[in-house]
């Protein structure tokens, strides 16, 4: 619901911002000009907070009075968002440690499942070539280093 | 003009044969990704940025505009032949070349489309040669005030277009300048939000913060609501009478060639809004032997593509000149340039006139190159966008994780793509326009530097140091206009809400 939406919208902006404004005060001024009163380490981000503040506050006002208009679209699939930003933060936990070769293909596989591949074929197959293609595309390509991991990738090429 | 005649003589001394074929390359990434519906140019630019770290300047330049130029025009394809613009410039395309390809003349319809795009890219090319210099020559004399002002001035304006959601505009461009203060203060070298991190002390990355916001989130989005499968059935090839419309119809090609610059060059617009004007200003010149608009009508084609072309030239004008990005790629471009250590505004003219030149270069050459390329892979274009959905987004995951990871090799660029992707997801969720972040993060450090330098140079006098700079004062004159109008309806909705009113 779009009035709902920017009165959670606006509130998250507006903790964020006060957040912000609180991290202000950490910043040290040992070092800053006397000249910079109002264009200092401080004085700076507090300005763009100062607006922040005052444009959520305004985004809430207006959403508080403004008719509520349903979403049309319906709920979705959000446990597939959730399982997705799972998955992500388990690859990025892994990727270092197990590395490129063992990560990445997992990553490719379960992302088609969770995109909407029918058969797990299909999205196997997806999985080994293209990140096959990717790892010879930036490791001989472009010369970058990928983790290795537990299984060293110039050991298998 | 001379400036137009001096760079044609000498393209071939300004890119070599690397430029070249990046330029191609990016052109038919550009064209692939733009047909492809929820992919877009904007994905593809924010994709192939990481690659760029290997290459120089204008290497890096043809292949980012490759993609830019090419996605501008792919988004007909889809357009005219499933009904569904790959990208949001191509829907006024629709409204006439898909009814022209249900009605059997589809390679007709895309032939205009690609005659279009590479006219109007053509002729906002010369505009841009032409006028970017010229522009720069007068910004060189702007001291840090009136550069301040015009930065302001280029986050506002985003604001101020949004229309009704202009708060949300200037929320997330600010939003983005915040991101931008993350990182070592530039003047006294003090931390500022790292909380101790060492990564955190040179600031936030751009890549991770361009690839979380617009692929990773792009994904969820499709996560939680796929895209429907495509019937892409019809054959596709380039068709004569589409090439002789050049010669038939030529006041339409440069008259919306012409609004797609005037568009592009202000800030926050768009090729959307240049393409529905462009078909406005088109519609009563209609011909009595052509079908009525919205029914197949050739100059529809023509109106919506030739300006969405140009503004592609328009919006870099303001950015090499001035440092202002006009649209969110071209934020990602300058972005782009920023990584090289090139930095764009008037300066840029004389401290790397080699890279402005080869810019110029690349952009002209690939408005030429995209008739000849768009014909030819017309025909195999068409086969892509079968394509299973789930294929194209894993992949683009799986390029996105990659290419974030291999710029500085720091896990900790990951846990940012992350928490970025999760923002922009929910960012989008609730109608915010990303647009703005990239250009605040990006216009953020050259607004805190030239504000800073403005501090200190009126030694404490802030406002009576601006108020005797004239040209600073008209600009932000302008930016308070900007500011004014929206928030003086958005008041006068508070004061009296309509009953039934809501905002979209």
């Amino acid at each position: 619901m779009t009035g709902r939406r920017d009165m959670l919208g606006g509130a998250a902006l507006l903790i964020l911002t006060l957040a912000a404004f609180w991290a202000t005060g950490l910043i040290d001024l040992s070092f800053a000009s006397e000249l910079e009163t109002f264009t200092g380490p401080r004085a700076y981000p507090r300005i763009i907070l100062s607006v922040m503040l005052g444009l959520s506050v305004l985004l809430i006002v207006r959403a508080a009075l403004t008719s509520v208009v349903s979403d049309e679209h319906g709920p979705g699939n959000r446990r597939g968002v959730v399982a997705t930003v799972g998955l992500l933060v388990g690859f990025v936990a892994s990727f270092e440690p197990l590395g490129y070769i063992l990560t990445m293909p997992c990553l490719v596989f379960a992302a088609a499942l969770l995109v909407g591949a029918r058969r797990l074929e299909s999205a196997a197959l997806v999985a080994i070539v293209s990140s096959l293609l990717c790892l010879l595309l930036f490791r001989y390509g472009l010369n970058t280093v990928l983790p290795e991991g537990i299984l060293g990738i110039d050991q298998i090429f | 003009m001379l400036e137009v005649i001096d760079t044609i003589s000498r393209l071939p001394d300004l890119i070599g044969i690397v430029q070249l074929g990046l330029l191609i390359l990016g052109l038919a990434l550009g064209i692939v990704i733009g047909a492809l519906p929820g992919v877009g140019p904007l994905l593809g630019v924010v994709m192939a940025i990481p690659f760029t770290f290997y290459m120089e300047p204008v290497s890096a330049m043809a292949l980012l505009m490759g993609i830019y130029q090419g996605g501008s025009y792919g988004g007909a394809l889809s357009a005219t032949v499933i009904g569904i613009p790959g990208t949001p410039m191509a829907a006024a395309t629709l409204l006439d070349a898909h009814p022209m390809a249900l009605g059997g003349k589809a390679s007709y319809a895309v032939t205009l489309a690609t005659v279009a795009s590479s006219v109007g890219g053509v002729l906002s090319a010369l505009v841009l040669i032409a006028v970017a210099p010229a522009l720069a020559t007068i910004a060189i004399s702007f001291g840090p005030a009136e550069t301040a002002a015009f930065a302001l001035l280029g986050l506002t304006t985003i604001g101020a277009l949004s229309g009704s959601s202009a708060i949300k505009g200037w929320l997330m461009g600010f939003l983005g300048l915040l991101i931008a203060t993350v990182g070592l203060d530039p003047v006294s070298g003090m931390s500022r939000f790292t909380f101790g991190s060492v990564y955190l002390d040179s600031g936030i990355a751009l890549i991770p913060l361009l690839v979380g916001l617009f692929s990773i989130s792009e994904i969820l989005r499709q996560i939680e609501r796929p895209i429907r499968a495509h019937d892409a059935t019809a054959a596709v090839s380039a068709s004569l009478v589409g090439l002789k419309s050049l010669i038939s119809r030529p006041v339409g090609f440069v008259r919306s060639a012409l609004i797609g610059v005037f568009v592009g060059i202000l800030p926050g617009i768009g090729g959307v809004t240049a393409s529905f004007l462009s078909y406005r200003a088109a519609m009563p010149f209609r011909r009595s032997s052509d079908p009525p608009f919205r029914s197949g009508n050739p100059d529809g084609v023509i109106a919506s593509e030739a300006a969405n072309s140009a503004v592609t030239g328009g919006a870099l004008i303001p950015m090499l000149a001035l440092a202002i990005p006009g649209d969110p790629i071209v934020a990602v471009l300058m972005g782009g340039l920023v990584i090289q250590g090139v930095q764009p505004g008037a300066a840029m003219f004389t401290r790397f006139p080699e890279v402005v030149d080869g810019i110029f270069a690349v952009f002209l050459l690939g408005a030429v190159f995209l008739l000849p390329l768009g014909l030819l892979f017309v025909r195999g274009l068409v086969r892509l966008l079968r394509l299973p959905q789930w294929g194209i987004m894993s992949v683009v995951l799986m390029v996105s994780v990659v290419g974030t990871y291999a710029v500085q090799r720091q896990i900790e660029d990951l846990w940012l793509l992350i928490l970025f992707g999760v923002a922009g997801y929910l960012l989008r969720k609730g109608d915010f326009p990303l647009a703005p972040v990239v250009i605040g993060f990006v216009l953020g450090p050259i607004f805190e530097k030239n504000y800073r330098r403005t501090g200190l140079i009126s030694q404490g006098d802030l406002v009576g140091y601006v108020v005797d700079r004239p040209i600073a004062m008209a600009v932000l004159g302008v930016t308070a206009v900007f500011v004014l109008v929206p928030v003086v309806r958005s008041l006068m909705i508070l004061i009296s809400p309509a009953p039934n009113h809501s905002e979209r």
